[in-house]
């Protein structure tokens, strides 16, 4: 079972996506914000981390290169999701570690097939 | 007022109701002066009160609607003109009422403070006045009998110099009404500026406002709409989908709302960046099929080759695809629907020198053969909101703003949308950008990418990643010398994203890099299927050639680079099968093995003959194209072959280039001018020199403008 850590701070983006993930048979644990998102990865490490990017706190990009720093979790592949379409934020998200950049509305099923690649194609 | 003062303005071009600049004035009083001497024939040192004291003078000045004062040599202004009386005593309307002023100093009538002459103190500015030099002050302020300020123009004239100092006068024209009139601007000014940035920051939050709730409903919408069809309830999931399509619709119709109001608020920006059309085309396409289909329309699509990159918003670009495409399907069913996209020179240019970049263009045609529009409605078709755009927005959907938007955003690339359409027969679209020359882009400052001289022409791209940085650059620079398009990046992710937008034709990879390694790159170019087929050649100091054959890379090569072995090992992998093809003509073997070694390390294809005859059997059977020529052979010489290639019309164009041993004579040079492109002898030029210039002929030869 594929399991995702989704870190979103719109409590009804965290309703809609990790039900519909579970619908098509992922696990997802979710968390608000980067600092519970460092928290979490302390003692679970997931197959993917979907990151909004504009979170309280700490932002996603912030959060990002904190947990690409780390040794014990760098290889976890991360999804950037984010609500603006700049190149610059494109960007940014490639230069912080992300592996994969997805903008909102999120088209589901693009989404799902990055998380499957990222998913299976890891490892070597 | 006296002719003479009459023809005095006329002359110079002054009308007594319009105030003269300072020049003007200084030049009408001079002249005035001039007069004023000639006819009393005074003394040109005669003091300034005796010229002036002349009755008519006196009269003549107080009919001039300026201020004029008369400062005597000891720095006191002795008399004023009826409009200076009046302007100082704050009399207006009738110019009549005498008040005379006392005499005053010259510089309690002027406020020093914050204006031209506030650097000087008085004392020096009366010496530079006695020296003859005038002053001129356009915003100043002059101290009225009751100790108001009166905004002022005015000029400090002396009359004579040095000895002939005869006083001053002052010339001055209050400028009250144009400072209120400046400070009502100043003020409508930051007004407009307020309301433009509360517009923006109101566009902004409704945009953040709208869009959240909206997200929610279309989210749940769809998820309700999964969980329904799961579970069997068929009664839930038509309604369930009417949400979605109908939030889908309040949806773009926000988004063109909003981004119409940005770009009439003058608020909407280019996000520019480099990519590749022919990926931005595909995901384009892509979207849009299901469109055509629902109308069972069919899609013929022509992409041009040589689309390359292009600079610019791709965002927006793609939103003006999509809207002309979707155009096109809604309104034609079963039907064709046709997409064109080319990059062309943009009209006629006369091209001086191979280095002279033409100026291009992508032009894309989006024709249909649907119910079309009449005369009427393509006139008010780029505005929004219009009567026919109304009802067909309800007929056939969309929000009738699209083209508005479209047109706009094509507007601000400098671009043109231009339409052909007869009721009954379709419509076609017609979207030209022109392409941005690489100087006029204003590229980040870490460039990825090294200038190059003809940066449009198709040439083979490689990316070079290491995280030194003179490596890179000299790596680089090498590689952009031996004509290639050449990328730079000093990290794992820098690379990623470079070959994501622009697919290079090989890339060199450096191992050892901080952050990400040469070996997660290698491994995640290799899992995604868009870029796991471009050759990658891993770089290194040590010897670990096993682990990266086994991981996918083309090959390997040790650091310090041997830039022969290099270059060979690109042209070995790139998915190119060679850079041209050259014909070897010399009949010493010895030379000809030099030179194709030498060449195929260059990428080239290389035949050999021996001689004239055999030279024109090899053209004859695989036309090359380059022709490296030896004068001196036996049996057909240079001369003879050369005769015989131009001849046939087939050959004419093939680049020639003549290695010569010796010194060729006058005559010879004759024979071979107009048939040789160059000549080049032996000794006189490097290895170097002859590969530039072939690779400079092969290409021009090959990428004709």
């Amino acid at each position: 079972m594929t399991l995702i850590l989704l870190v979103e701070d719109n409590e009804m983006l965290q309703d809609i996506v990790s039900a519909r993930l579970e619908l098509r048979g992922y696990d997802v644990d979710v968390v608000s914000h980067g600092g519970e998102a460092l928290t979490y990865l302390e003692a679970k490490h997931p197959d993917v981390i979907l990151m909004d990017m504009s979170l309280p706190y700490m932002n996603g990009w912030d959060a990002t290169e904190r947990i690409k720093a780390n040794e014990v979790t760098k290889h976890i592949p991360v999804i950037a999701l984010t609500a603006h379409a700049l190149s610059s934020d494109r960007r940014r998200s490639f230069e912080v570690g992300c592996d994969e950049y997805e903008t909102k509305p999120i088209k589901f099923d693009r989404l799902v097939g990055k998380i499957d690649r990222l998913v299976n194609g890891a490892g070597f | 007022m006296h002719r003479t003062i009459q023809e005095l303005l006329q002359q110079m071009g002054l009308s007594p109701s319009q105030p003269p600049n300072p020049t003007e004035w200084r030049a009408f009083l001079t002249a005035l002066t001039e007069r004023e001497r000639e006819r009393t024939s005074l003394a040109p040192s005669a003091s300034l009160r005796a010229l002036f004291s002349e009755p008519q003078v006196r009269q003549w000045l107080d009919g001039l609607p300026w201020g004029v004062g008369m400062v005597s040599k000891q720095g006191e202004v002795i008399w004023w003109n009826q409009t200076g009386r009046a302007w100082l005593s704050k009399q207006t309307g009738d110019v009549s009422y005498i008040v005379s002023l006392p005499t005053r100093p010259l510089f309690q009538t002027l406020r020093l403070q914050s204006n031209t002459l506030s650097q000087l103190t008085p004392p020096a500015i009366w010496q530079q006045l006695s020296a003859g030099r005038p002053f001129d002050v356009l915003d100043g302020e002059l101290v009225c009998t009751n100790g108001d300020l009166l905004p002022a123009t005015y000029t400090i004239m002396p009359l004579g110099k040095g000895d002939d100092f005869a006083g001053c006068l002052l010339l001055f024209r209050e400028t009250t009404a144009q400072k209120v009139t400046a400070q009502k601007l100043r003020e409508a000014k930051e007004d407009a500026e307020a309301a433009s940035h509360a517009k923006s920051t109101f566009l902004a939050n409704m945009s953040h406002e709208l869009r959240t709730p909206l997200a929610a409903i279309i989210g749940y919408s769809e998820l309700l709409h999964e969980q329904a069809s799961l579970l069997g309830y068929d009664r839930f999931v038509d309604r369930l989908k009417k949400i979605h399509i109908s939030a889908d619709h309040l949806l773009s119709l926000i988004n063109d709302i909003l981004d119409l109001s940005k770009v009439e608020a003058g608020r909407m920006t280019l996000d520019n960046d480099l990519f590749t059309v022919q990926t931005l085309l595909e995901d384009v396409l892509v979207t849009t099929q299901p469109l055509t289909e629902k109308n069972q329309n069919q899609l013929v699509v022509n992409i041009g080759q040589g689309l390359g990159h292009f600079y610019g918003d791709q965002v927006k670009l793609r939103q003006i695809l999509l809207n002309l495409l979707s155009n096109a399907a809604k309104f034609t069913r079963q039907g064709v629907v046709t997409f064109t996209a080319v990059r062309e020179p943009i009209g006629m240019q006369t091209i001086h020198s191979i280095h002279q970049l033409p100026r291009e263009q992508l032009r894309f045609v989006i024709a249909d053969d649907g119910i079309g529009m009449t005369a009427q409605q393509m006139k008010h078709l780029f505005e929004p909101f219009t009567q026919a755009d109304a009802s067909t927005a309800r007929e056939f959907g969309g929000t009738g703003l699209g083209l508005a938007i479209s047109r706009r955003f094509c507007e601000m690339m400098n671009g043109r949308i231009e339409v052909v359409s007869e009721v009954g027969h379709g419509a076609t679209f017609t979207l030209t950008l022109p392409v941005p020359h690489m100087e006029e882009v204003d590229w980040p400052e870490r460039l990825p990418r090294l200038p190059t001289a003809e940066p449009n022409a198709i040439r083979q791209r490689i990316l070079v990643v290491d995280d030194d940085r003179i490596i890179r650059e000299l790596l680089g620079r090498y590689l952009v010398r031996q004509g290639f398009e050449v990328w730079l990046a000093e990290n794992g992710y820098e690379a990623l994203d470079i070959v994501r937008q622009v697919r290079p034709d090989a890339i060199i990879l450096d191992i050892f890099m901080p952050g990400m390694d040469g070996w997660e790159v290698l491994a995640r170019l290799k899992q995604d299927p868009h870029t796991a087929d471009v050759p990658v050649i891993l770089a290194s100091v040590d010897d670990d050639q096993k682990h990266g054959f086994a991981l996918g890379a083309a090959d390997y090569l040790l650091k310090p680079f041997d830039y022969n072995l290099l270059e060979q090992t690109l042209w070995r992998h790139m998915a190119v099968p060679e850079r041209g093809h050259i014909l070897l003509l010399d009949d010493n073997r010895q030379i000809r093995e030099i030179f194709r070694e030498q060449l195929e390390v260059h990428g080239y294809r290389v035949t050999e003959a021996g001689n004239g005859q055999e030279g024109l059997a090899a053209v004859r059977e695989d036309a090359p194209d380059l022709i490296l020529l030896d004068l001196m052979m036996p049996e057909m010489d240079g001369f003879e072959f050369l005769l015989t290639l131009r001849d046939n019309p087939a050959w004419q164009k093939i680049p020639v280039i003549v290695i010569s041993v010796m010194d060729l004579s006058h005559r010879e040079r004759q024979r071979l001018n107009g048939s040789v492109e160059r000549v080049m002898e032996k000794g006189t030029f490097g290895r170097d020199e002859l590969v530039g210039q072939i690779h400079q002929l092969v290409h021009a030869r090959l990428n004709p403008l």
